[in-house]
């Protein structure tokens, strides 16, 4: 049998073999609107609204927690990059033709697969048996969502991922404040896991005033983050009210005269309810979660990476009760979402530090013929995957 | 764990490398990267030799500030003697505040011939070109190869990659320890 240290050795070799080649541009611009920290800017919003000649990048539409780590991370990484590092920085999203562009991709995401492996660690710790441990870590690292969103296109979504997980693990060591304090955080860097808090806050206690304060006090890391920017317009418009946080609520059932039932928040509550009236929810909390999570990502027009949201709490159903359908399907149809998604730089980019030119190509979904409706189907095969695991999550018993 | 698992992210590299020489056929030629915005207020050269025939990509790294300028400009790829091998036209309407603009045309034979690479200005025209430390033009140039051919990333940076591979040998040894002791 593979021992649990071993597979973090290959993993470790396979992420920081792969990460140098392999190029988004989301990552990158991330770390050039973080190194004004440096320069003394704290409200990154305001500052690029009043230095256009600074936002050629777009704007910085990510909490303010995130501009504080990576603004943290990026005079480290300067160090390693070298004197162009920062010019590289402010270039276009296809800057990938620059003889140090495999040291910068190296070192933009060494942070990010850092976290991926410790990450791995932590859902390995949740099981007892070695044999359960190997297969956690096997299916953590090795998996496409996993592969694609940390060692290829670098998206920072590992964070909150790690804030979630790290949430969990103090839950089951009773440490309940701080449990709740980690999805705070978490939310700091991408608001998800402000979904998780309502559940992990019922779990902990049979009290409602306990699980009220608790609540209450997942909030206020998130609160103490944001409270500062709240009233600046541009953060209003590019974090808060952004398409991006929309976007978990745009769908919806109508039922007539211009309303409609949104059916994210509803079947969140629906599982609420559930989870609510169940007798052991300390231990089916995982199980709870990765379903919350699951049903928002069915029926929302996801970005490819946020799938990693739901990824630790899935890894453990199925280490718990291994399944091959449900996953392959789950990852098969997130491929076919991904292949049929209109962006290039999801695509053809990620290669173009081995040849630039793949700029130029164009989207598969550009070339399909257009007699079946690819994207839709594919996102229609996700949803049926990710709901057929929902529901194996909630039927779950220790 | 068998050792040969190691070879799998070498296997993905070498994969991604031969899907991206099979669907490209025009490979890079040169390239200068700038950051500094330069306004182009009398003609602009830069040296350019290319080793391969069958040039037929240039892109410029250009701004068009406030997208306020509308004209025509020209940008020549010239012989030693001065002698105008290719001349290309763009509009500024194409360039943003920054961008990329990218004009593409039917390879040239002669390409090894090109010694300059010269953009105009036009009268009243506000474009800026980018340059880099040196003062040369911000661009990147592509040639059309005629046969198959890998396309090899630039390994130039080999402080990096001795620093890269030691670290993965070290790993790669770690796992053959433990494996051993286990």
């Amino acid at each position: 049998m593979t021992k649990p240290a071993n597979i973090i050795i290959f993993a470790t070799f396979f992420y920081l073999f792969l990460s140098p080649f392999f190029f988004h541009p989301d990552l990158k611009i991330i770390y050039h609107h973080s190194q004004f920290l440096s320069a003394g800017v704290v409200n990154i919003y305001s500052f690029l609204a009043q230095n256009p000649e600074h936002s050629s990048l777009g704007q910085f539409v990510y909490p303010p927690l995130t501009y504080l780590v990576f603004g943290i991370l990026f005079p480290v990484v300067r160090i390693f990059a070298g004197s162009e590092f920062t010019s590289w920085l402010a270039q276009g999203n296809t800057a990938v033709v620059t003889p140090f562009i495999f040291r910068y991709l190296f070192l933009l995401k060494l942070p990010l697969v850092l976290v991926h492996l410790y990450t791995g660690y932590l859902i390995s710790r949740f099981f007892k048996d070695q044999r359960d441990q190997a297969l956690s870590l096997s299916l953590w690292y090795f998996n496409p969502i996993s592969i694609y969103t940390v060692a290829i296109i670098g998206q920072f979504d590992i964070f909150p991922v790690f804030f979630t997980v790290a949430s969990l693990a103090l839950f089951h060591k009773k440490k309940f404040f701080w449990s709740v304090v980690c999805l705070g955080l978490g939310a700091s860097l991408k608001t998800y896991p402000l979904l998780l808090l309502p559940f992990v806050s019922l779990a902990a206690s049979e009290k409602w005033p306990r699980r009220i304060g608790l609540f209450i006090a997942g909030l206020v890391p998130y609160l103490i983050f944001i409270t500062p920017f709240i009233r600046d317009p541009n953060f209003i418009t590019n974090v808060l009210a952004s398409g991006l946080s929309q976007r978990l609520f745009s769908a919806e059932v109508s039922i007539g005269f211009d309303k409609g039932v949104m059916l994210v928040p509803a079947a969140i509550l629906v599982l609420f309810f559930h989870f609510a009236n169940q007798k052991e929810k300390m231990s089916r909390l995982p199980y709870y979660l990765s379903a919350v999570l699951l049903v928002a990502l069915s029926v929302s027009h996801f970005h490819p990476q946020w799938v990693l949201w739901a990824l630790p709490f899935v890894v453990i159903l199925l280490t718990k009760r291994f399944q091959v359908w449900p996953m392959v399907l789950f990852s098969l149809s997130w491929v076919a979402v991904l292949a049929f998604f209109p962006d290039n730089f999801l695509l053809w980019g990620v290669l173009s530090p081995l040849e630039p030119q793949v700029f130029s190509l164009p989207s598969i979904i550009s070339i399909m013929p257009d007699t079946l409706p690819w994207q839709n189907l594919a996102q229609t095969f996700f949803a049926a995957a990710s709901i057929w695991l929902a529901v194996e999550a909630v039927k779950h018993h220790e | 764990m068998n050792k040969l698992l190691f070879l799998i992210p070498l296997s993905i590299l070498l994969s991604s490398l031969l899907v991206v020489s099979f669907l490209i056929k025009n490979k890079l030629e040169y390239s200068v990267s700038g950051n500094k915005s330069f306004p182009l207020e009398r003609p602009m050269e830069t040296t350019f030799h290319p080793t391969h025939s069958g040039l037929n990509i240039i892109v410029l790294r250009l701004q068009n500030p406030q997208l306020m300028d509308y004209n025509t400009y020209t940008v020549s790829l010239l012989g030693e003697a001065g002698n105008t091998i290719k001349k290309l036209e763009f509009n500024a309407q194409n360039v943003g505040d920054p961008s990329n603009i990218r004009l593409q045309f039917d390879p040239v034979s002669n390409s090894t011939d090109i010694r300059t690479l010269r953009i105009d200005p036009v009268s009243g025209g506000k474009l800026h070109v980018y340059i880099d430390d040196s003062d040369q033009i911000s661009f990147t140039a592509y040639y059309r190869a005629s046969t198959f051919q890998i396309s090899w990333p630039q390994f130039s940076d080999l402080a990096f990659f001795a620093v890269w591979l030691t670290l993965l040998v070290g790993l790669f040894v770690t796992y053959l320890k433990w494996q051993k002791s286990s």
